[in-house]
């Protein structure tokens, strides 16, 4: 198989039913190389159902997914895991696997490739965990845990990463870091696509926002154009203010609408 | 840490032809083991017949019986997630005794061919199917259990009814039989019935063994490592269904070894649900041979049974497991 | 059918007429069933156990009038039996309650080695009179055991279900005896019963392996009889299978089990 080296990955007129509800309708979006994508809305608006199509795990019920031009379903499971990484919301490891083992988890779409150990190594160095290299996940810190995941998730180079909110529950500084790795991956031409709940977050680092709302693609765009007071109180129900500065958004939010 | 696990697992692999050795020369009559081999498979001499026709089966039974319900165990609890998963405790391999007794003792004799093996590895590949759709997807382990002691009991109370009313005379005793697993008396036909469809499980579950290392992050994630749709699931049920279904078939339902089993071999392989697969094979034919080699010296009335031996060294081990927990260890 | 019945008929008329004193005889036990329905005229019989009507214990349809008890005093009241026979144990509140009631209750001694069968063979002959086939077992009996004991030409082992052998003191272990083997168990101490491993049973080499019968039904219980280990026993014919009745009604078929062992031992020492 050609490893490509950057990955296009589009929905058209996607929908998902589970147990007879709509979860996702008419969703139509492009995700290209260089760009981080964040994937923003209330709970339960549909955002990891979205990513889960999108990596493989669901497959939705009606429309298409396109990698590259080449739609889903003609590419087999273990392709598109070569192709595209993902990182669900809450993932606690049954074992207590040290942090190099669990990071080598993220290679089993290439088998057992030779140069293991050295891409592991390369890994965690990228998230500055080897110095817990050879501990079990089971005693590591939320923060930590979270940092050999995102190892796990780039080991293996993928064109695409998915993650459904990575930052949650990690400190301020970690959540910095996380989002400046992400950053560097898509500036490094990968497709990087997020679920965040934290819209300032979102606003600083990713080059789109997609704002979903019941299911349904609501916007789409840069930031600025995203994240409006207007859009954002009729969405989430809450009056706020956006401030600008530099790219930086301050986002305020005032109250309850 | 290392070089102590690898250290531990030669030690386990050199112990199993000693074990095997101290099982040939047990038994309640002394035999001259080196002119019972120099005589030969062929010869009628009683201690030639005694080694190569009754000991050698049963020794290779044991540990044949033992790595199926060891890897069994180590599958089980690889794909459930979840370390209190075992073949006997959650019904499995009351499915497959109950389908074995259905035929023995309404149909077939024991020498009918593979129709008895393939009944029982269909009986377990129900009961395990059950187990995993009731437990459902990320059961907890109280949810787990619950749903394997009642698939257990239901399957239990269904094979004392069918041995009630089945034409043996000894319906109770065969029933303590069935639930505590016995290999005395077996033969060569036993072994050969049983060692191709354990064998083939074998198999089924080291090709699935990079899904059960997948799974060790949740489906979600091992889904998207190409591991997607039902036919992972499949194997694997089909693989512990076909080596467990086989060695109860033969042996009775022998309890807690695939409990205690990866339990205790898990360190020894980093936690690796992919290689805990064939050090719980090797660490489970060592335990059901020792407690084989213990049932064959021990002196009483009645032979004592072999899923007793086991209960006695598996109920304190989960005694320990319990304590552990308690203890805020992760379970 | 029509000859059949005219045959019984005239079985039925050969009978001495004044052999049977009771008319209504009902039995509480499972060997006084089988020994009342192939000694006593059925007519006689009104009723026996349950266990009789089984497949297991029948051996020939059993005549449409007899009731089938469950050994509980209520069901045999209103068939008003004139003689009800118990074994020595089981159904004794049944009895009891019975004889209470003014019931004619006879005990039967049980069997367990030929001196007490002959003591049953007499106690069956004071309580239903001399009935021919029980005199003619009773008379082979005494003769078996008049006898002066052959000496021990061959060894046999008897291997039952379970792994259970039978050794001194069991009336198998006459049995063998009389038939002019040496049982092997009794030889090494084994008193009643015992248990004999398969290896042991390969170590010991008896001339003739002895099993029970009653094994058409798989049990794992007969799992050691069916090893392959044995096979050389079977195919060379050094087998001989102990009738299932032996076990629970010896006075049935004693004499004839022990004329086979003695045929069966005459041709070991024939062929040495």
């Amino acid at each position: 198989m050609s490893r490509e080296k950057h990955l296009e990955i589009s929905c058209l007129k996607l929908a998902l039913e589970r147990r007879h509800q709509r979860v996702l309708s008419d969703i139509s979006c492009t995700f290209k190389p260089f760009e981080l994508t964040a994937v923003v809305g209330p709970n339960g608006a549909g955002k990891s159902s979205l990513l889960q199509c999108l990596a493989g795990v669901l497959m939705p019920t009606a429309g298409q997914i396109e990698l590259n031009g080449q739609a889903a379903e003609q590419i087999s499971a273990a392709e598109r895991a070569r192709r595209g990484a993902y990182l669900p919301q809450s993932e606690t490891p049954a074992w207590s696997l040290s942090s190099a083992d669990l990071v080598a988890l993220g290679l089993l779409p290439w088998g057992r490739p030779p140069d293991r150990e050295r891409r592991v190594a390369a890994a965690l160095q990228l998230v500055d965990a080897q110095q817990f290299a050879h501990r079990p996940v089971t005693q590591l810190s939320g923060g930590e845990l979270r940092r050999v995941q995102l190892a796990r998730l780039l080991v293996g180079e993928a064109p695409l990463l998915i993650a459904d909110e990575p930052t949650s529950a990690l400190d301020i500084r970690h959540q910095l870091q996380l989002m400046q790795n992400f950053r560097r991956q898509a500036d490094a031409g990968k497709t990087v696509v997020l679920a965040l709940h934290d819209l300032p977050l979102a606003a600083r680092y990713c080059d789109r926002i997609l704002l979903l709302q019941d299911g349904k693609l609501r916007a789409q765009g840069t930031p600025e154009d995203v994240l409006t007071p207007a859009l954002i109180g009729d969405v989430y129900g809450v009056s706020c203010e956006f401030r600008w500065r530099d790219g930086v958004a301050d986002f305020v939010p005032l109250d309850l609408l | 840490m290392l070089t102590r696990s690898k250290f531990v697992l030669a030690i386990l692999f050199a112990a199993l032809p000693l074990a095997l050795i101290a099982a040939l020369l047990s038994g309640p009559v002394s035999v001259d083991l080196g002119a019972a081999l120099s005589q030969g498979w062929h010869s009628d001499s009683s201690d030639a017949v005694i080694l190569w026709q009754l000991r050698l089966p049963r020794a290779l039974l044991a540990i044949l019986v033992g790595a199926a319900l060891g890897m069994g165990g180590a599958a089980m609890q690889g794909m459930l997630r979840n370390p209190l998963a075992e073949p006997a405790l959650l019904g499995v391999s009351s499915g497959a005794a109950l389908a074995a007794i259905l035929l023995l003792y309404y149909g077939l004799a024991w020498q009918s061919g593979w129709l008895l093996p393939a009944l029982a590895i269909f009986g377990a590949f129900c009961a395990v199917a059950c187990v995993w759709m009731l437990a459902g997807r990320g059961a907890s382990a109280s949810r787990l259990v619950l749903a394997g002691v009642a698939i257990n009991a239901f399957l239990s109370a269904l094979m004392a009814l069918a041995l009630n009313y089945a034409p043996s005379m000894f319906a109770m005793q065969e029933i303590v039989f069935w639930l505590l697993g016995s290999l005395a008396n077996r033969g060569w036909d036993q072994l050969l019935l049983a060692l191709p469809f354990i064998l083939f499980g074998g198999i089924l579950l080291y090709c699935a063994r990079n899904y059960l290392r997948a799974l060790s992050l949740g489906e979600d994630s091992a889904a998207s490592l190409g591991f997607r749709g039902r036919r992972y699931p499949l194997l694997v049920l089909l693989g512990i269904a076909s080596a467990v279904g086989a060695a109860v078939a033969v042996a009775g339902t022998i309890g807690f070894v695939g409990l205690v089993v990866p339990h205790l071999t898990r360190p020894l392989v980093k936690q690796d649900p992919g290689r805990l697969l064939w050090s719980s094979a090797l660490a489970g034919a060592l335990l059901l041979l020792l407690a084989d080699i213990v049932v064959i010296n021990f002196v009483g009335a009645q032979e004592l049974r072999i899923g007793a031996v086991t209960a006695f060294i598996g109920a304190p081990f989960f005694f320990w497991l319990i304590v552990s927990a308690r203890r805020g260890q992760q379970l | 059918m029509h000859f059949a019945s005219r045959i019984l008929l005239l079985v039925v008329l050969a009978l001495p007429p004044a052999a049977l004193a009771q008319q209504r005889i009902a039995s509480l036990n499972l060997c006084l069933d089988q020994i009342l329905l192939r000694w006593v005229d059925p007519q006689n019989i009104v009723s026996v156990t349950w266990l009789s009507g089984e497949d297991h214990y029948r051996r020939a349809p059993l005549p449409e009038h007899v009731y089938l008890n469950r050994a509980q005093a209520e069901e045999l009241l209103p068939l008003q039996p004139d003689l009800i026979l118990v074994g020595q144990f089981g159904a004794q509140r049944a009895a009891q309650r019975l004889r209470d009631l003014g019931l004619n209750v006879v005990a039967i001694p049980d069997a367990y080695s030929l001196e007490q069968l002959r003591d049953q063979l007499s106690a069956l002959e004071t309580t239903l009179g001399q009935l021919p086939p029980l005199q003619k077992q009773k008379r082979q009996l005494a003769k078996l055991l008049a006898a002066p004991l052959p000496p021990a030409q061959a060894s046999a082992l008897i291997l039952s279900a379970n792994n259970i052998t039978y050794g001194d003191g069991m009336l198998e272990h006459q049995l063998l005896e009389r038939a002019g083997f040496s049982n092997l168990a009794a030889q090494q101490g084994v008193k009643q019963l015992g248990r004999v491993s398969l290896e042991e049973v390969v170590a010991a080499q008896p001339d003739l392996l002895v099993f029970y019968g009653g094994e058409k039904d798989f049990a794992v219980a007969h799992l050691a009889t069916r090893h392959p280990a044995l096979k050389n026993y079977i195919d060379s014919g050094r087998i001989y299978t102990l009738p299932e009745e032996l076990g629970f009604c010896p006075a049935l078929v004693a004499a004839e089990v022990l004329e086979q062992l003695t045929d069966k031992r005459k041709s070991f020492v024939d062929a040495q």
